[in-house]
């Protein structure tokens, strides 16, 4: 029997994958292709957990669409709300059984942390945050990015028997599955009849796993039969209203810092709108609340690598270049000649961002007719 | 409450650098700092501390001799005191071989010190690997819940439901409100384990955690880890007279013996927790590390008529196709 490449795939709740877990797919196709050798090839198989039925069986038929092979949703009132807790044990049970070769994650909000909690569960080396693969003398090296991005690693797992976990950074793997998304934010994915799979073949290839938090098995940390306790969700705060545009896959960005204000967020997203492209924003934009943390770009928010980056009353911070510094072209706007921003752009204007928006967005207009 | 904060030495930020032929840090010659996340950490138990004035605070790291200044760092915001894990034996371990360790760790401070440890504290990264893994890990390690990439929390000294209205329609809130798992959760069962003199009243930590589809408020029980991400307020200064204090302090360290032989809970400990630390053990391997060098020619234009400078900029993206 072919070993098996796990994915972990997130849905919205009512039966679409997000569009992170739709590119993870393709990425676990690239990653199954370079581990083949002699004997031994991978299959791709869809994790999904929950408590609703249809809505897993739904992300599961567009997940064996999008290239799994088959997919096992695990099921229960436990996983109702994501928690890292009951969600790590629940997939490590099944890993223990079933040992896949290794269990890939997208590094999302939950897969950042849900990752590493299983790794340490099945006492398994991981890598995070992975960007690309190569391989060298049959061996695998994971390419992640360390040090504010200033330098690339590679890094191989050294158990061979033992189930390896992977984190993958949205958008990288030179952009290998992206998928365009709807306008409500979930993702398109491909029709099932285009992979010859018809009703019988797609519900063949589903299992369903039950799973109970109160039959814990133990793992690392925890002895058997002893109880898991997760933190309870009291609340979902409102986000500040989000445009639903991706900013790990966008091509352009146009970002505002401290020197825009609200005033000059208003220039900036119309920019943006023209060119097509996603809001960007520095931590200090988001600290003061004129923008919401899913545009946070930097060290603690996301790395993006857009063809076209426009940025404008950014200083420069490194912990802000670590997150944008891979864009193709950076354009800068900022009124401080000596900003470190621009040691960092292809191009900059130094200037009053609120004089510089609006004669930028007028010349687009007027170049476009 | 008393509450473990776990801090690392980190390259000061921006001046970072790697030896690419081994992929080890150059550390000799750059400022080491404590890691900046970490000092969210810190301030977030300083917080709970502000409320709950008999709170313990105790800083650990592990890394070289060195790495024993960002403890006193931590003694100079207000921890009482630090632990520093060091040996030899533990260079080079991975993340999984140092969430091993300090977990031993936590529980070698517990017997020493005769607490629980209610929480445990740490950055949601570091500004070096940046891996994330540790928090995590960690938890699962110590066998307790976690929330990553907290702003900031508080203690509460039982679950208030009444926080939890315009939830109440939830099922799966109203499932989790099950005599039996409520019980639980106000860790009844947990302290009554504890011995006597350990008892402490924050039972639980109200948690806000930064995510990109709204933020969310947990509740999570004690024992626990949080990590923390940067919040929008300003972290405080530490006190002169803490700082010249902490110079002085004598500092536990603790050895690969301590933590390997010392079987702090008197329990099935190193079954439940495997310690595979140093290099040999680790199940990662750095094959080559490679500077990316940024090679920007950055065109900069200074023009005080803006329209002139918008003009010159477009003419060359469009031209470039950029545009
Ligand atoms: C642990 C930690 C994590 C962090 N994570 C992040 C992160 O993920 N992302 C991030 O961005 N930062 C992060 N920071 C914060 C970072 O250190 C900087 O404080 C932040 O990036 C600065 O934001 P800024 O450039 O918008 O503001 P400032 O540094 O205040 O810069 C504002 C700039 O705007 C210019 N300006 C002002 N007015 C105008 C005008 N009218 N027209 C044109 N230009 C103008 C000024 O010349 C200046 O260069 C983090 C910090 C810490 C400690």
């Amino acid at each position: 029997m072919k070993k098996e490449i796990w994915t972990y795939l997130e849905t919205d709740g009512r039966g679409e994958l997000v569009s992170a877990s739709a590119e993870l797919l393709a990425k676990a196709k690239i990653i199954a292709a370079a581990a083949e050798e002699k004997e031994k090839e991978y299959s791709i198989c869809a994790l999904l957990a929950g408590a609703e039925h249809h809505a897993l069986e739904s992300a599961a038929e567009k997940a064996l669409a999008a290239g799994a092979d088959r997919a096992v949703l695990i099921e229960g009132r436990d996983l109702a709300v994501y928690s890292a807790e009951y969600y790590s044990d629940a997939i490590g049970r099944l890993a223990e059984n079933e040992k896949p070769r290794m269990i890939l994650f997208e590094r999302t909000t939950d897969g950042m942390e849900l990752a590493p909690r299983l790794a340490a569960r099945l006492e398994a080396g991981m890598i995070s945050d992975c960007v690309d693969l190569t391989k060298e003398n049959g061996k695998l090296l994971w390419v992640r990015h360390a040090f504010g991005g200033t330098a690339a690693v590679s890094v191989s797992f050294r158990e061979q028997e033992r189930i390896q976990i992977i984190s993958i950074r949205p958008g990288s793997f030179g952009g290998a599955g992206r998928v365009k998304n709807n306008a409500d934010g979930s993702c398109v994915t491909p029709d099932p009849e285009s992979r010859g799979l018809d009703a019988a073949k797609t519900s063949a290839a589903i299992v369903s796993v039950p799973y109970s938090a109160a039959d814990s098995a133990g793992g690392a940390g925890k002895a058997a039969g002893e109880r898991i306790v997760r933190p309870e969700l009291v609340e979902v705060l409102e986000a500040a209203a989000d445009r639903g545009v991706d900013l790990s896959t966008a091509g352009v960005i146009v970002a505002g810092g401290n020197g825009a204000g609200p005033e000059g967020f208003k220039l900036i997203e119309e920019l943006a709108d023209l060119l097509h492209g996603a809001v960007g924003a520095s931590r200090v934009a988001v600290d003061k609340g004129w923008i919401s943390h899913a545009h946070l770009i930097g060290q603690s928010g996301i790395t993006v690598t857009p063809d076209l980056y426009i940025n404008c009353g950014i200083s420069g911070s490194v912990q802000h270049i670590v997150g944008m510094r891979d864009a193709k072209c950076v354009v800068s706007i900022n009124k401080d000649p000596k900003a470190l921003i621009f040691n960092v752009s292809d191009y900059g204007i130094v200037g009053d961002l609120h004089k510089v928006l609006p004669a930028l967005i007028a010349e687009i207009r007027r170049h476009r007719g | 409450m008393n509450i473990i904060v776990c801090v690392k030495q980190t390259p000061e930020a921006g001046k970072g650098e790697m030896n690419p032929g081994t992929g080890t840090v150059l550390r000799t010659d750059r400022k080491q700092v404590i890691n900046p996340f970490d000092l969210y950490a810190m301030e977030a138990a300083l917080r709970v501390q502000e409320k709950e004035p008999d709170t313990r605070i105790i800083a650990l790291s592990m890394g070289p001799a060195s790495a024993a200044s960002v403890l006193r760092d931590c003694i100079g915001l207000g921890a009482e005191t630090g632990y520093l894990v060091s040996d030899p034996a533990f260079a080079g371990s991975d993340v999984r071989g140092t969430a091993q360790v300090l977990a031993r760790a936590v529980r070698v401070i517990e017997k020493r010190e005769g607490i629980r440890a209610d929480a445990v504290f740490c950055g949601a990264k570091t500004v070096d690997g940046g891996t994330s893994m540790l928090g995590p890990e960690l938890a699962q390690f110590l066998g307790v819940p976690q929330v990553t990439y907290a702003l900031h929390c508080s203690p509460q000294k039982s679950k208030d439901l009444q926080e939890s209205q315009g939830m109440q329609d939830s099922p799966d809130l109203q499932e989790s409100q099950d005599p039996q798992e409520s019980q639980k959760l106000q860790g009844s069962e947990g302290l009554q384990q504890m011995p006597e003199g350990t008892r402490t009243n924050g039972t639980f930590l109200r948690v806000e955690k930064e995510d990109d589809r709204g933020n969310r408020i947990y509740c999570i029980p004690a024992p626990c880890l949080v990590t923390f991400t940067k919040a929008s307020f300003q972290v405080r200064y530490p006190m002169i007279a803490r700082i010249l204090e902490a110079e002085s302090m004598e500092l536990p360290v603790l050895s690969a013996e301590d933590i390997t032989a010392e079987d702090p809970a008197g329990d099935s400990l190193s079954e439940k927790n495997p310690v595979a630390a140093g290099p040999e053990a680790a199940a990662m391997q750095v094959e080559a590390v490679q500077l990316r060098k940024l090679d920007k020619q950055s065109q900069i234009i200074e023009d005080p008529d803006p329209v002139k400078a918008v003009t010159a900029l477009a003419q060359r993206l469009f031209s470039e196709g950029i545009l």
